[in-house]
């Protein structure tokens, strides 16, 4: 394990040295945070009450953290494995008496490290503190770092399936954004879910993707209670566990496919 | 004249030859396509899914929002279709690449951004004439010529003013070499631009219209045509602005091109 670990402090350092990126990305959420309030609070002008159960506040933490989340879980994991496939560097990688899969991870695991410090717990402060948003404190708040966690691991592995299945398709920037759309979309980062007509929120529900903005948004702002915070992590884990899986079978499946030539 | 049908002509054998490039990577170039097809049918679908449960944003109901969006993506597609190759200028410097450019008897702006012509976004280009006619026609705009003109005025102005803000962005490269998130920023501020920018607090409301002028590329536009009736003097702004913004954005340029001095290899 310790070799792992000293891979996620390699791109801790690294991630480190490159500040502009860091303060163009703080800026950006920050900007996102201020229209997010602003817009939905012209969605909310007409009706000062609540909205599909949410209020204004309400709606406005759910998708001011949702956009904090998706900088944290961000990888790009899909969009370097798929390149270092075609071009060949991962043969650099096979060499190393360590499993790829778990090398992936836990140098992803640097990234979300560092921006959970610099940009994600910053940003939901903030939204806490000037906003007054309406988070719940207690318990809750142990779950919702967990949920965190547990969003960041759903995915680097989905991220980690289609960085491996764009080798079969010759195509990874198109793949990258649609799947980043339909996570989005679906997992209630841009419309909460509340605001979906109720049979496709139904649908919404049963899809893994709502694990990943969802479930942290709904532990954060207190709207479950400890046993259904507890099934909803356990949801998320079951998914987890799902996209390892499918992760891993294509993994095998390409390992024998590849060819690389010369050197 | 003569100078511009010989670009022309340069022009149409670089693209010609991109194009075939790209045909060999089919796949790459569906799996592009509906992907930004799909990103930008998201405005569309999150407008539809939040008009569910209000009926106006700002003073603005669905489709007038949807005209707005519609707007937006239209402006965009310039930039979008004859100037990607922005988004490799810093990629370029780094490589040293970018010093090919010099070499030619040519515009360097013109010779770089006709390495790539982006046919990818053509989706986008679909939805956003559908939007326009949609939204146009549930909103019964009567078209006379003048104000079809106008229209196509201020469309192109807004298409200048945001192939400025992209050219000055890209242009930072040749100072500061790594400018790649100062790019997907503006890339997150350009989602905003399909909002009525009223609605925000007045230090965005500035920052959108004098510091990033995005407000003009849809919303100022927009609310002209669809709001006033009489094509008046403020009818101009956009292209005005427009005009002078590209002068500025290629002065920017040409400065960054003096500036580069190379990778020494």
């Amino acid at each position: 394990m310790k070799k792992y670990f000293a891979i996620t402090r390699n791109t801790l350092i690294d991630a480190i040295v490159f500040r502009a990126d860091f303060f163009f990305r703080t800026l950006g959420n920050l900007i996102y945070i201020f229209v997010v309030f602003y817009l939905w609070k012209a969605i909310y002008a007409d009706s000062p009450g609540e909205l599909n159960g949410l209020t204004f506040l309400q709606a406005f933490t759910y998708l001011a953290v949702s956009g904090s989340i998706f900088i944290l879980v961000e990888t790009w994991v899909d969009w370097g494995l798929s390149l270092s496939i075609t071009r060949g560097h991962i043969v650099m990688n096979l060499y190393l008496p360590l499993d790829l899969h778990l090398m992936i991870q836990f140098n992803a695991f640097g990234t979300f490290l560092f921006r959970l410090v610099s940009t994600g717990l910053p940003s939901i402060l903030f939204i806490v503190l000037v906003f007054n948003a309406p988070v719940a404190i207690g318990i809750n708040l142990i779950f919702f770092i967990v949920s965190l966690f547990f969003s960041f691991l759903m995915s680097v592995n989905i991220d980690f399936a289609v960085g491996v299945s764009a080798f079969s398709f010759e195509s990874i920037l198109g793949l990258k954004f649609m799947k980043d759309c339909i996570i989005l979309f679906l997992s209630g980062a841009i419309v909460p879910i509340p605001f979906f007509p109720k049979p496709i929120q139904a649908i919404l529900l049963a899809l893994p993707f709502q694990g990943m903005y969802h479930t942290p948004v709904n532990i954060l702002l207190g709207r479950l209670s400890v046993e259904d915070s507890l099934l909803m992590l356990c949801i998320q884990m079951g998914w987890i566990a799902f996209f390892i899986i499918i992760g891993r079978l294509f993994y095998r499946k390409i390992l024998k496919k590849l060819t690389i030539s010369g050197g | 004249m003569k100078t511009l049908i010989y670009y022309f002509k340069i022009y149409r054998r670089l693209a010609a030859q991109h194009i075939k490039s790209q045909m060999a990577f089919r796949t790459d170039f569906f799996f592009a396509l509906f992907g930004l097809l799909f990103s930008s049918l998201l405005g569309f679908l999150s407008l539809a899914v939040i008009f569910q449960t209000i009926s106006r944003i700002g003073g603005w109901n669905y489709h007038e929002l949807l005209f707005l969006y519609g707007f937006l993506l239209l402006a965009c597609q310039p930039q979008w279709i004859f100037f990607d190759n922005l988004w490799h200028l810093s990629g370029a410097l780094q490589t040293g690449d970018f010093i090919n450019c010099y070499f030619k008897p040519v515009n360097t702006l013109f010779y770089f951004i006709s390495e790539t012509i982006s046919l990818k976004v053509i989706g986008r280009l679909g939805l956003a004439v559908f939007l326009l006619i949609y939204a146009g026609n549930k909103l019964n705009i009567n078209w006379t010529l003048l104000k079809g003109f106008c229209f196509f005025l201020m469309f192109a102005g807004s298409a200048l003013i945001y192939l400025s803000v992209r050219i000055m962005a890209s242009s930072t490269a040749f100072w500061i070499i790594s400018n790649i998130s100062l790019m997907n920023f503006l890339n997150r501020l350009e989602d905003f631009s399909r909002y009525p920018v009223s609605i925000f607090s007045k230090p965005l409301q500035f920052f959108f219209s004098c510091i990033i002028p995005f407000a003009f590329i849809a919303y100022v536009p927009v609310k002209t045509f669809l709001k006033t009736g009489a094509v008046t003097l403020s009818w101009f702004i956009t292209p005005a602005l427009g005009c002078g913004l590209f002068a500025l954005a290629c002065l920017v340029w040409s400065l960054g091109v003096r500036q580069y001095t190379g990778t020494g290899t």
